[in-house]
């Protein structure tokens, strides 16, 4: 009894409905490329190990774009690097509702990706 | 003699007018791709279009677009070389002026005091507009309840992780201590505060997305309103 509705309930609540608008993935690749002169595009090793051993072995990807690795360097250098961690652990853990949060959305290979890098550093 | 004046008139004529008719859609085109925030192939085609067309007016309007194509993509430099020729033009100079000041925000302020009461006309009207959340009121819940803030702001699954995250670390760092394992409790506490500081701020930085999002049209209406040199083409 009532087991349709409550699984349509959870299945309301835990999806996420794009607010986003959808953007060129070339041009906001660019952007960001540009935005950390290029750094945050060239992997290190050990974000080699994990992006290309345990990022594949457990299918995950990134929904976010910068992926977080990306924007804890862009942050790092916009904000100082206690920040910008701290900002990164947060955009971390609010990757499941992406969706909701990001600026726009872009098509990665048959992929959605959800832009968001906010300019300023500001909390309060 | 009047013949061949006649003759050179209606070459020149011809010549203008198959280069119009080429060139014109290139510039519909670049103008289109700038509209829709495809700035790489919008500065490409102005580019193109700049270097082909015969008709002067149309030269300098792409050239604008063209630069302004290139600051959106953080190509500053490039843009400037493209833009600055043209603030010599006293037709020009006020727009140029104005787009310079809008995305380079070292020289917003510089400039802000020559078009000062536009741009605190512009900052006024935007200090005005309605925000969804607030981001002080986010981080307080989630300190005082981590995930309490995601859940304010709407964001029901991250809410759960972080709940979940910030209590395994904190029962993990409790339970350490209490069998007296001091190193990894230290380095567990450690992880739990990355946790906890990294929830608050990443709902207050939530809140302020979400705020620039409700509020990116209106901003964009306020913008075209106070800077018409700004407006998107039609």
């Amino acid at each position: 009894m009532f087991q349709k509705e409550i699984i349509f309930l959870f299945l309301l609540l835990g999806t996420s409905v794009s607010a986003a608008y959808s953007r060129n993935l070339i041009d906001e690749k660019f952007k960001l490329g540009r935005q950390a002169e290029g750094k945050p595009l060239v992997k290190t090793e050990i974000e080699k190990i994990y992006k290309d051993v345990f990022a594949r072995t457990m299918y995950s990807k990134c929904q976010w774009l910068p992926s977080d690795s990306q924007y804890l360097k862009i942050k790092a250098k916009q904000c100082g690097q206690a920040r910008g961690s701290l900002l990164a652990v947060g955009r971390f853990l609010a990757e499941a509702d992406a969706a909701l949060i990001s600026e726009h959305a872009v098509n990665d290979n048959g992929r959605l990706r959800f832009v968001n890098l906010r300019e300023s550093c500001d909390i309060f | 003699m009047i013949f061949f004046n006649y003759l050179i008139l209606f070459i020149t004529h011809f010549v203008q007018a198959d280069c119009a008719l080429k060139t014109d859609k290139l510039f519909e085109q670049g103008k289109a791709y700038f509209t829709n925030g495809q700035y790489l192939l919008a500065a490409n085609q102005l580019a193109t279009f700049t270097l082909l067309t015969c008709n002067e007016a149309q030269s300098l309007e792409a050239r604008i677009f063209w630069a302004r194509s290139l600051y959106e993509l953080n190509e500053a430099v490039e843009a400037e070389r493209v833009i600055l020729p043209m603030a010599k033009n006293q037709m020009w100079e006020s727009k140029v002026r104005v787009i310079r000041a809008w995305y380079q925000p070292e020289l917003k302020q510089s400039l802000a005091l020559v078009e000062q009461d536009r741009f605190s006309e512009f900052q006024r009207q935007v200090s005005q507009l309605e925000t969804i959340k607030k981001p002080w009121l986010a981080g307080t819940l989630s300190a005082v309840v981590p995930g309490a803030g995601q859940a304010y702001n709407g964001n029901f699954q991250s809410a759960v992780l972080s709940f979940v995250l910030n209590s395994i670390f904190l029962s993990a760092t409790i339970e350490l201590h209490r069998e007296k394992m001091g190193a990894a409790a230290l380095a567990s506490g450690m992880l739990f505060s990355v946790v906890y500081l990294g929830n608050i701020m990443g709902s207050m930085d939530s809140s302020h997305s979400l705020n620039e999002n409700h509020q990116r049209a209106d901003q964009e209406r306020i913008r075209d309103q106070v800077f018409p040199e700004l407006r998107l083409p039609q």
